[in-house]
C-alpha cells in the first residue's frame, strides 16, 4: 500500500464525520529538514457539501538537522494559533503510527503561498521588502509581547529566570558543538569563550522564542502579506532580544549585508520590532545575542554534517548546511569577534 | 585515468543542476538534484584544493606557534615541540586531515592561552590566522 494510501486509511478512521475522504496527490516538499514534509490534497463530502482542501504531513525522519521532540513543536502551534502570531492550524499528533511507520502531525496548509527568499530579490517582491519586513517584525515584536503563561507554553516548555536565558541557551549549543564537531572548530571555542566572558543583563521578560525565526521561515502570499510563521521546533521560553539577534544574522541575506532577512536595513527592523514589543535593545545586551545567534547557527550547522556523516538519513541539505553554512557563519563569526575584523560580512556590532 | 577530475566532476554538476533537474517531476526531486549539484561543485573545488588548503593551514600554523613558544605553560609547550616536528604521515587527504585536526586543537590551546596572559598582539595574530583559514576554505560560487 502506497503512503497516500496508509494515510487516506489513517485519516478516514480520525475524521468519521468527513465522508468518502480520499487523497487525491501528495508528494513530499522541500524545506523543513527536521522533518520529511509533505502536501497533500484530499476531497471529502461534509454536511452535504463536496469539500477539496490541502494539508501538510509531516513525518519523523531517521535523522534531522535538530533533534526535538515533535510533541514540543505540536503543542507550540496549538498554543500559538489564535493568537496575533499566525501559524498553520495543527490537527493530528500521532506517535504511534502503526502503518505509516514513523511519527508524525498533520496540519492544515495554508493555501496560495511560499516561503522562497529569493523572491525578495525580484519583481514583483522586490517591490513589498518593506511590506514584508514591516509585518516580519511586528510579528515577532508581538511575539515578544506575549507572556509564556498566557499562551500556556509554560507547562511543557522550561521556565528559566530572566537572568539565566544567556547561560541556558549557550550551554546547550555548546554542547552540541563539542558532542558533533567532527573536527576541531577554532572560531566556534573562541565565541564560547567570548560569550562566557561576557554574559547580558538579565532579560527584560521572558517570552516565548521562535528559535528560528528568519526568512524563509514563514509564508507569504501574492500581496506580500505574511500568512503562517512556520518551523517552531527549537521554540523555548527566553529573552526576547534572542529571536531578533537570528533574525538579523547576515547569514540569512548572504552575501548581502545590507538587507536584514533580504527585506530591509536592519535598523530599521530593530526599530518596527522595539515598537511592536514595547521593549529597547540595550546593545551591550544585543550584541551578546547577535554573536549567540551566529554561534548557535553554527552549532546547527555542525550538528547536521555529523548528522550526514554518521546518521541513517543522507538526505543533501544536511549535506549543504554541514559545508557550506559551516563555511559562511566561520566567517561571519570571526567578523564578528576579530579585533582585526575588516567587517567584510557581519556589520560591526 | 580523467586528468582534470575537478573539471570532470564540475561538469557533471553541471549535467544534473541543469539537464536532469529539469526532468524531475516533484519540487522535492527537483531541490534534491539542485543540491547534489552543488554538493558536487564543492567536492570538485575540495578535490583540486583540499591538501593545499590543509598544509597552508598547517604551516601557517607552524610559523604561529614557532613565533609563540615562549612563556607557554610547560604542557602546551611540549604538545607544541612534538607539533612542529611532525609530518602528515603521506599526502593522503586523510593523512594531512589528521594532522590539520592537530594543528587546530593546538591554534584553540594557544589562543585560550593568549585570551588567559591578556596577550592582545597574540590574540591578535590568532584572529588573523583564523581569518585567513577561513578565506581559504571559502565555498563561494
Amino acid at each position: 500500500m502506497t503512503l497516500a494510501r496508509k494515510l487516506e486509511a489513517y485519516l478516514r478512521r480520525q475524521w468519521p464525520a468527513l465522508s468518502g475522504f480520499t487523497i487525491e496527490e501528495l508528494h513530499q516538499i522541500p524545506g523543513g529538514a527536521s522533518r520529511e514534509t509533505y502536501r497533500f490534497v484530499a476531497r471529502y463530502t461534509e454536511a452535504g457539501a463536496d469539500r477539496r482542501k490541502g494539508y501538510i504531513f509531516r513525518r519523523d525522519p531517521s535523522s534531522s538537522l535538530i533533534d526535538t521532540e515533535r510533541s514540543h513543536e505540536f503543542r507550540t502551534y496549538q498554543a500559538v494559533f489564535g493568537t496575533s502570531v499566525p501559524v498553520p492550524e495543527p490537527l493530528i499528533l500521532e506517535n504511534a503510527p502503526g502503518d505509516l511507520e514513523r511519527p508524525f502531525s498533520v496540519m492544515a496548509e495554508v493555501p496560495d503561498c511560499q516561503s522562497a527568499t529569493a523572491n525578495f530579490a525580484v519583481p514583483p517582491y522586490s517591490e513589498m521588502r518593506r511590506q514584508i519586513g514591516e509585518q516580519k517584525w511586528s510579528i515577532l515584536g508581538r511575539l515578544s509581547a506575549i507572556s509564556p503563561a498566557e499562551l500556556g507554553v509554560d507547562s511543557f516548555m522550561t521556565v528559566v529566570e530572566p537572568a539565566d536565558c544567556a547561560r541556558h541557551e549557550l550551554d546547550y549549543w555548546a554542547g552540541v558543538i563539542e558532542q558533533d564537531a567532527l573536527h576541531p572548530q577554532p572560531i566556534a571555542m573562541a565565541a564560547i569563550r567570548e560569550l562566557r566572558r561576557r554574559y547580558p543583563p538579565p532579560a527584560q521578560r521572558l517570552c516565548l522564542v521562535h528559535g528560528d525565526y528568519r526568512s524563509g521561515n514563514f509564508l507569504y502570499d501574492e500581496h506580500g502579506d505574511i500568512k503562517a510563521v512556520l518551523d517552531w521546533e527549537m521554540a523555548h521560553i527566553g529573552d526576547p532580544l534572542e529571536d531578533l539577534a537570528w533574525s538579523l544574522d547576515p547569514l540569512w541575506p548572504w552575501p548581502d549585508k545590507t538587507l536584514a532577512g533580504g527585506l530591509m536595513p536592519r535598523h530599521e527592523a530593530i526599530t518596527i520590532w522595539e515598537r511592536a514589543s514595547g521593549l529597547r535593545v540595550d546593545r551591550e545586551a544585543f550584541r551578546w545575542w547577535q554573536i549567540f545567534a551566529s554561534l548557535k547557527a553554527l552549532a546547527i550547522w555542525i550538528s547536521s554534517s555529523e548528522d550526514f556523516a554518521n546518521g541513517q538519513t543522507k538526505e543533501p541539505i544536511l549535506a549543504v548546511a554541514g559545508w557550506l553554512m559551516t563555511d559562511r557563519q566561520n566567517r561571519i563569526l570571526v567578523d564578528r569577534l576579530s579585533p582585526v575584523s575588516r567587517h567584510r560580512y557581519a556589520e560591526a556590532l | 585515468m580523467i586528468p582534470k577530475a575537478k573539471t570532470a566532476l564540475q561538469d557533471l554538476a553541471g549535467k544534473l543542476m541543469i539537464g536532469i533537474a529539469a526532468e524531475t517531476k516533484t519540487t522535492y526531486a527537483a531541490s534534491s538534484v539542485g543540491m547534489i549539484g552543488m554538493l558536487l561543485q564543492c567536492l570538485a573545488k575540495e578535490l583540486e584544493r583540499g591538501v593545499d588548503t590543509r598544509v597552508c593551514d598547517i604551516e601557517e600554523t607552524r610559523v604561529l606557534l614557532t613565533n609563540a613558544t615562549s612563556n607557554l605553560p610547560q604542557r602546551l609547550a611540549i604538545e607544541v615541540d612534538r607539533f612542529l616536528q611532525t609530518k602528515p604521515a603521506s599526502l593522503l587527504l586523510s593523512d594531512v586531515t589528521a594532522l590539520h585536526a592537530r594543528a587546530l586543537e593546538l591554534v584553540t590551546r594557544l589562543h585560550e592561552h593568549a585570551e588567559a596572559a591578556g596577550n592582545e598582539s597574540l590574540n591578535r595574530e590568532i584572529w588573523s590566522l583564523l581569518e585567513r583559514m577561513a578565506d581559504r576554505h571559502a565555498l563561494d560560487f
